[in-house]
């Protein structure tokens, strides 16, 4: 019997929306339609293919006003399909409607990467506390010193690429105004 | 009487404008969009994305206040303070018309 549900792994950076974006309409040309979104995993059905413009946005206020803000999207005709924490997964049949776009301008655009710019600046000082003030070096046993620089290390390379790249990326919008 | 600094909220952005023009009447989130389109003649359009963070951020502002609440859907009127910021930045929009005409027209005579 044929398969009619299909998982794939893949992982796109917050600053990549635009490519997963791509990567879901050409998946749902090929009749795999979103189905469910978990961290690095995605899982399709199988239906009519179709020409479907998905669009994801990033919520970062609090839940208290989800079925309004599903609502809003619903009323300019776009479907739920989904949500990993704050992104929220929106599709529509392309062309339908009076625009294929969620958001109309590029200061909206530009907004929802300073969201969570402010985001990751708001955990640095937990991050400093972490490693500098506690003292860490000092309490652990000397074979746990190695791995937990190690481990600080590459989270503040981490941070610092994902800066980096949500930077770059409001930069190159604001050469479209 | 309070003293509203309008200035710091100019220029309006153009969906913001149109935002705060819609809620000079009661409106809810999809009757703002309709709205819009329906006076600009289908030439502006604001997307449910960039609609749901103007309200948040004009609400934070005091610019818009919540009017009525159910589950749904959530209805927007213009503050005192909104209305002031709207009529400032009519009143540059006037200014920047007047003087495109002017010196337009100047620049045709010649």
């Amino acid at each position: 019997m044929e398969s009619t549900t299909l998982t794939m792994r893949k992982l796109f950076w917050a600053w990549e929306d635009e490519k997963e974006e791509i990567w879901l309409r050409e998946m749902a040309h090929n009749g795999w339609h979103l189905d469910q979104v978990d961290f690095i995993t995605y899982t399709f059905r199988k239906g009519e293919p179709g020409d479907i413009v998905y669009r994801l946005d990033y919520k970062s206020t609090p839940d208290a006003d989800l079925p309004e803000y599903i609502e809003l999207f619903a009323a300019a005709g776009w479907e739920y399909a989904g949500r990993l924490k704050n992104w929220h997964y929106f599709r529509k049949p392309a062309g339908e409607g009076s625009s294929d776009e969620i958001f109309t301008d590029v200061d909206s655009r530009i907004k929802k990467y300073q969201t969570i710019i402010g985001l990751l600046t708001a955990i640095f000082p937990s991050l400093y506390l972490l490693f500098v003030v506690s003292d860490f070096g000092e309490r652990m046993p000397p074979w746990f010193t190695i791995p937990f620089t190690l481990f600080f290390i590459l989270i503040m390379g981490f941070y610092i690429f994902a800066m980096l790249n949500l930077i770059n990326r409001i930069t190159d919008l604001k050469k479209l105004k | 009487m309070e003293n509203v600094k309008v200035e710091k909220y100019l220029p309006l952005t153009e969906s913001t404008y149109y935002t705060l023009l819609t809620l000079t009447e009661r409106r809810h989130g999809y009757a703002i969009m309709q709205k819009v389109e329906e006076i600009s003649g289908g030439q502006v359009t604001i997307g449910p994305g960039t609609l749901y963070g103007a309200l948040s951020t004009l609400e934070g502002e005091g610019l818009i206040i919540k009017v009525a609440e159910d589950r749904r859907r959530k209805t927007y009127h213009l503050t005192r303070k909104g209305l002031l910021v709207l009529k400032a930045q009519l009143n540059r929009f006037e200014l920047m018309t007047r003087n495109g005409h002017e010196l337009l027209a100047e620049a045709d005579t010649k």
